[in-house]
C-alpha cells in the first residue's frame, strides 16, 4: 500500500488551530474515531485540558451517545445528559471511515493521521478491516501515538482472536472483568455498576496510554500502539482479588456494605438517611473508638484494634460483634448531620450517601466551582455540568465551547487543518464522503 | 525555609539509578509520600511501565496497608505482609525517612534533596504543613520544574471549597458516598451499595496519574512545574456521565435501578440455570440482531417487536411490547445454562459474557494467553508470588514487573548513596539520628 501524494506533501500545523489556547495539554492534537464512552470520553478529558481534539462521526447518523437517554429539552429542542457533557470542547467530523472501499475517505482520514499527536479508537479493529495496518500509520505518521480499545484486546496483543472479536458494552466489561462478582449482599445476586461507570474507567486508561504514549515520543521520538482492553483495566483495579486467588487459594466474595475484614467500615442508617464511616489504621481506630467513648460512655481498652477490629475473625469475636452493634445503634438514634459532627471532632472519616441533588446543594462543592455553565451547540441554550477533575494551578481545564452539532466542524477541518479548498470540500460533499 | 546549601549543589542524578530501563515512561522519576491506594496505586501504574517510584514510607511503621489482611506468609511461616501490599507495591522503591522537616535539619536536607532529584511528587499526607512543615512554595523553589499532585478527600483550600472540610479525614467509604457512586448503586428499593474493592480509591488513583502526566507534560515544555488537586470526590464525580447534568438542567436525581438499566432494554445482569450473565444490545444496529437471537431461542415474531417499541425512549421499555420482551429474555435465560446463553448470544454479535469471579478469570484461557497474571518475588517474604499483570499493553517499549513489592525500607541506603549522594558514614549518622531506618 502506497501513501497518498496528498498526504505525502502535507504539513503539520501546530495545535491548536481551530480550539482556545489554554492548559497543560496545548500543543497537542488528538484524533478520535470510536463511538459512545470507552474511547470518546478520552478525547474529552484531552479537550478538557487544552488538547484540540477532532472527534469524528458516522455521516448523517452520529455518535449513537447523542441518543443515548435521559435527555435535557428546551425549547423544543432536545439533547442528551451524557452527550452534553461528554461532547464539551471536542470538535465534531462527520466522515465516512470505509476507507478500505474509498479512496477519498482514505485520503482524508489519512490526512488527519498525519496531522494529529495521538489517535484514539474503539472501532472494530479497522486493521482487520483494510490494508490501513498500525504499521501503515506509523509510515504516514512516525511519530503518532496509536491507542485501540476494546472489550476483550486487540489480537496484535494476544489472547484467543475470536475472544478478541466478541462485541462488548460496560456490563460485559464489569461480568467479564470481575466486578460485578463482587459488588453487593453476600446473599443476594452480583450488582451491576451503574451510568457508564466501566466505560469511564475504561476511558482514563485510554487517556493515559495517550498521554503516556506522548511523553514517550519526545524522548524516542517514534510513536508506538498502546492496547486497553476493558476486562483488564477493570481487573487491574480490584487490588488484591487475583493476589488472594494465586496466592492464598481465596476466592473474593461480596462483602455487602460492611467490610469483611476492618471496622468501622460500612454505610451506616442514621434516622434521616445514610452515612459512610470509615477508621482504618492505628491512630484512626483509635480516634473512633474516642468519638464513641463519647457518644455511649463505652471503655476503649475494651475494643483492641487486632482483636475488634482488624481481619475477619476480630469481626466476628463477641468484642468485634459488640463493638458493630454498639455503633449502628447510636447511629440509628441520630441525624446524618449529628453523626457526622462527632466524628468530624474526632477527625475521623465520615460522610453522607450523597445523591446529585443533595451535591448540589453542597457549599463545598460549590465553592469548589463544580458545576459549571456552558452553551450547548444544539440547544443553543446555556446548560449545566459538572467542571473539572484534577485541578491545576498554573492552567487549569475549561470548556471553550459546549457538545457541537453533529459535523459542525466539518468545513473547518478540511479548509483549515487539512488545506483542502472550498471546491475540493464540496466534491467530497458530493460524494458522501463528509456531511456539511 | 531556607533551602539547604547541600540540596542547592545538588546535581539531579540521572534515571532511572536502582530500577530497570525498560517501558515509556522511563526516564521520569516519581517521589511518594503517601500511604493505603488512592496514591500509591497511581504510583504504581507509573511504575509498572517504567517510572523511577521512591516510596517513602514511615520509619519503624510503614504503610498501613502493608498489615491489612488476608495475609501472604513465608515459605517457613517466619515473615507475612499482606496480599494487597504484595499486589500493589510492586516496582517501587522502599524507603523509610522521618519527614518532620519543620522539626530536623537533616530531615529537611534528604527531603528537598529528593524534591530535587525528582520530577514529580505525588502525595496524601495528613497536616502537610502543620505536621511536617512542607508547603508547595519551598518544594518549588527548591525545583521550580516540580509537578506536585495532592491527593485527599475533599481537596485542598488553596482550589476553593470550604477550608473546615478540606482538612477533613477521607477514606474510599468516603468519597463513594460524598461523590455519589454509592447512591445510585444497588437495587431501587434497596439501601444505596457500597462498590467493593476500594473503589473510588483506585479510580482516584487514576486521576492522581493523569494530574502527574498533564504537569510533567508542560512542565518539560515550558520548565515550569505547577500543583495539582485531585480530590477524590471529583475524581468519582467525574466519571459519573448523565447523573449532574441531568440533575443540573432537569432537576431529575438519579437513584437506584438495580440489575436492569430502567432506560435501555436488554441492558442488565440475568440470573441463568447455573450463574449470572451480563447482557446488553444498546443501539439499533445491535437490537436488530438480539431480536434474530431471541427468535431461534424461543420463537418469538420479530415483526412483534418493531425496535422503536421497546428500545429508546425511556417509557417505551415500560410498553406491552417491552415487558414482554423482557420476560421472554429473562424466562430464557433462567432456564439456560450460562454457557449455552453466551454462545446463543456470541454467535449474533451481541454483547454478553458471564459474571466471573477471580478463579474464573484465573482458569480462562484468554486471560492467561493475554499474559495477565505475573510472578515476581515478594521482598518481604522472599515467596514467589503471582499476581494479575500490567495494563495497557504497549507494542514496542511494554510495561514489566522489575520487582515484587519492596520490605518496608529496602532501599534506604541505595537511595541516599546513589541518588543523594550521602556516604556510608553519613548514612550511618541518620540512621543514628532516626532521620531514617534500615
Amino acid at each position: 500500500m502506497k501513501i497518498p501524494e496528498r498526504v505525502r506533501n502535507l504539513e503539520k500545523k501546530p495545535a491548536p488551530i481551530l480550539t482556545e489556547s489554554f492548559g497543560p495539554l496545548q500543543g497537542i492534537r488528538v484524533l478520535s474515531t470510536g463511538n459512545l464512552i470507552a474511547a470518546p470520553f478520552a478525547g474529552s478529558m484531552f479537550a478538557d485540558f487544552g488538547a484540540e481534539v477532532i472527534h469524528i462521526e458516522n455521516p448523517g447518523v452520529g455518535d449513537p451517545l447523542r441518543q443515548m437517554p435521559p435527555f435535557i429539552e428546551k425549547d423544543g429542542e432536545k439533547v442528551s445528559a451524557v452527550w452534553l457533557d461528554n461532547g464539551r470542547n471536542r470538535l465534531s467530523m462527520e466522515l465516512d471511515l470505509r476507507i478500505n472501499i474509498n479512496p477519498l475517505s482514505q485520503e482524508v482520514f489519512l490526512n488527519l493521521i498525519k496531522v494529529c499527536d495521538i489517535w484514539i479508537d474503539n472501532l472494530a479493529f479497522p486493521d482487520q478491516l483494510s490494508d490501513i495496518t498500525d504499521k501503515f500509520i506509523h509510515e504516514v505518521n512516525p511519530q503518532i501515538t496509536i491507542v485501540h480499545e476494546s472489550g476483550y484486546g486487540n489480537p496484535d496483543f494476544g489472547g484467543i482472536p475470536e475472544v478478541c472479536l466478541q462485541p462488548s458494552s460496560d456490563l460485559t466489561g464489569q461480568a467479564y472483568g470481575g466486578w460485578s462478582y463482587l459488588v453487593g449482599d453476600p446473599e443476594g445476586p452480583p450488582t451491576r455498576i451503574p451510568a457508564g461507570v466501566v466505560d469511564y474507567i475504561t476511558a482514563l486508561n485510554v487517556f493515559f496510554s495517550g498521554l503516556v504514549g506522548y511523553i514517550d515520543t519526545q524522548r524516542r521520538q517514534k510513536g508506538q500502539v498502546f492496547d486497553c482492553a476493558q476486562f483488564e483495566v477493570i481487573a487491574r483495579i480490584l487490588g488484591e482479588n487475583f493476589s488472594n486467588y494465586f496466592n492464598l487459594g481465596i476466592i473474593n466474595k461480596r462483602q455487602g456494605n460492611k467490610s469483611a475484614v476492618t471496622q468501622p467500615y460500612n454505610f451506616f442508617k442514621a434516622s434521616d438517611g445514610y452515612i459512610a464511616l470509615g477508621a482504618y489504621g492505628f491512630s484512626v481506630y483509635g480516634r473512633y473508638l474516642k468519638a464513641m467513648a463519647e457518644a455511649t460512655g463505652l471503655n476503649p481498652a475494651d475494643y483492641p484494634m487486632d482483636e475488634a477490629a482488624n481481619g475477619s475473625e476480630a469481626l466476628n469475636s463477641p468484642k468485634g460483634k459488640n463493638l458493630d452493634r454498639i455503633t449502628e445503634e447510636w447511629i440509628a438514634r441520630h441525624t446524618r448531620e449529628e453523626v457526622a459532627s462527632l466524628f468530624e471532632k474526632y477527625e475521623v472519616p465520615c460522610g453522607p450517601v450523597y445523591n446529585a441533588e443533595d451535591a448540589s446543594a453542597d457549599p463545598h462543592w460549590l465553592e469548589r466551582d463544580d458545576f459549571i455553565t456552558f452553551m450547548d451547540e444544539e440547544l443553543q441554550k446555556e446548560v449545566k455540568s459538572f467542571g473539572f477533575a484534577p485541578k491545576f494551578s498554573l492552567n487549569p481545564g475549561r470548556v471553550w465551547r459546549g457538545a457541537p452539532r453533529l459535523g459542525q466542524d466539518t468545513n473547518d477541518i478540511l479548509l483549515k487543518i487539512l488545506g483542502y479548498t472550498p471546491e475540493e470540500v464540496q466534491m467530497l460533499w458530493k460524494e458522501k464522503i463528509v456531511c456539511l | 525555609m531556607e533551602i539547604p546549601e547541600r540540596v542547592e549543589k545538588l546535581e539531579k542524578s540521572p534515571t532511572p539509578a536502582l530500577t530497570e530501563a525498560f517501558g515509556p515512561l522511563q526516564g521520569i522519576r516519581i517521589l511518594c509520600t503517601g500511604s493505603l491506594v488512592a496514591v500509591p496505586h497511581g504510583a504504581t501504574i507509573m511504575a509498572d511501565l517504567g517510572a523511577e517510584v521512591i516510596h517513602i514510607e514511615n520509619p519503624g511503621t510503614g504503610d498501613p496497608s502493608r498489615i491489612s489482611f488476608p495475609r501472604i506468609h513465608s515459605n517457613d511461616g517466619k515473615t507475612e505482609i499482606s496480599s494487597g501490599w504484595a499486589n500493589n507495591a510492586r516496582n517501587q522503591l522502599s524507603m523509610e525517612l522521618d519527614m518532620r522537616i519543620n522539626k530536623n535539619p537533616l530531615s529537611r536536607e534528604v527531603f528537598l534533596g529528593l524534591i530535587k532529584s525528582c520530577d514529580i511528587w505525588i502525595e496524601n499526607m495528613v497536616w502537610l504543613e502543620k505536621r511536617y512543615g512542607i508547603t508547595d512554595n519551598i518544594v518549588l523553589k527548591t525545583n521550580p520544574r516540580m509537578v506536585i499532585v495532592h491527593e485527599s478527600g475533599y481537596g485542598k483550600p488553596e482550589f476553593g471549597g470550604q477550608s473546615n472540610k478540606c482538612w477533613r479525614a477521607a477514606y474510599d467509604i468516603i468519597g463513594q458516598a460524598y461523590g455519589g457512586l454509592s447512591y445510585i448503586t444497588g437495587e431501587p428499593d434497596g439501601p444505596p451499595t457500597r462498590v467493593e474493592p476500594y473503589s473510588a480509591d483506585y479510580i482516584t488513583a487514576i486521576f492522581v496519574a493523569l494530574g502527574a502526566l498533564m504537569g510533567y507534560i508542560h512542565s518539560r515544555k515550558t520548565g515550569r512545574g505547577q500543583v495539582v488537586d485531585v480530590a477524590q470526590f471529583e475524581a468519582v464525580a467525574r466519571i459519573l456521565g448523565g447523573v449532574f447534568p441531568d440533575y443540573l438542567n432537569s432537576g431529575h436525581i438519579t437513584g437506584r435501578s438495580g440489575n436492569k438499566s430502567n432506560s435501555l432494554q436488554p441492558y442488565g445482569l440475568f440470573q441463568t440455570k447455573d450463574g449470572y450473565i451480563a447482557l446488553g444490545a444498546f443501539d439499533n444496529t445491535i437490537l436488530p440482531r438480539f431480536l434474530q437471537a431471541l427468535a431461534e431461542a424461543t420463537g418469538i415474531n420479530i415483526a412483534d417487536y418493531p425496535t422503536e417499541k421497546h428500545n429508546l425512549p425511556t417509557k417505551n421499555i415500560h410498553s406491552p411490547q417491552g415487558l414482554t420482551l423482557d420476560k421472554l429474555l429473562e424466562g430464557w435465560v433462567s432456564s439456560h445454562t450460562t454457557a449455552k446463553v453466551c454462545t446463543l448470544f456470541n454467535k449474533y454479535q451481541i454483547p454478553c459474557s458471564p459474571v466471573y469471579n477471580s478463579a474464573d478469570a484465573a482458569q480462562d484461557y484468554h486471560w492467561k494467553a493475554r499474559e495477565n497474571f505475573m510472578q515476581c518475588i515478594d521482598q518481604t517474604t522472599q515467596r514467589k508470588i503471582n499476581i494479575f499483570g500490567i495494563t495497557p499493553k504497549i507494542s514496542e517499549t511494554p510495561g514489566k514487573i522489575w520487582r515484587g513489592a519492596p520490605a518496608q525500607g529496602q532501599d534506604t541506603d541505595n537511595i541516599l548513596n546513589k541518588i543523594l549522594g550521602y556516604s556510608a558514614a553519613e548514612i550511618q549518622y541518620l540512621r543514628d539520628e532516626k532521620i531514617v531506618c534500615r
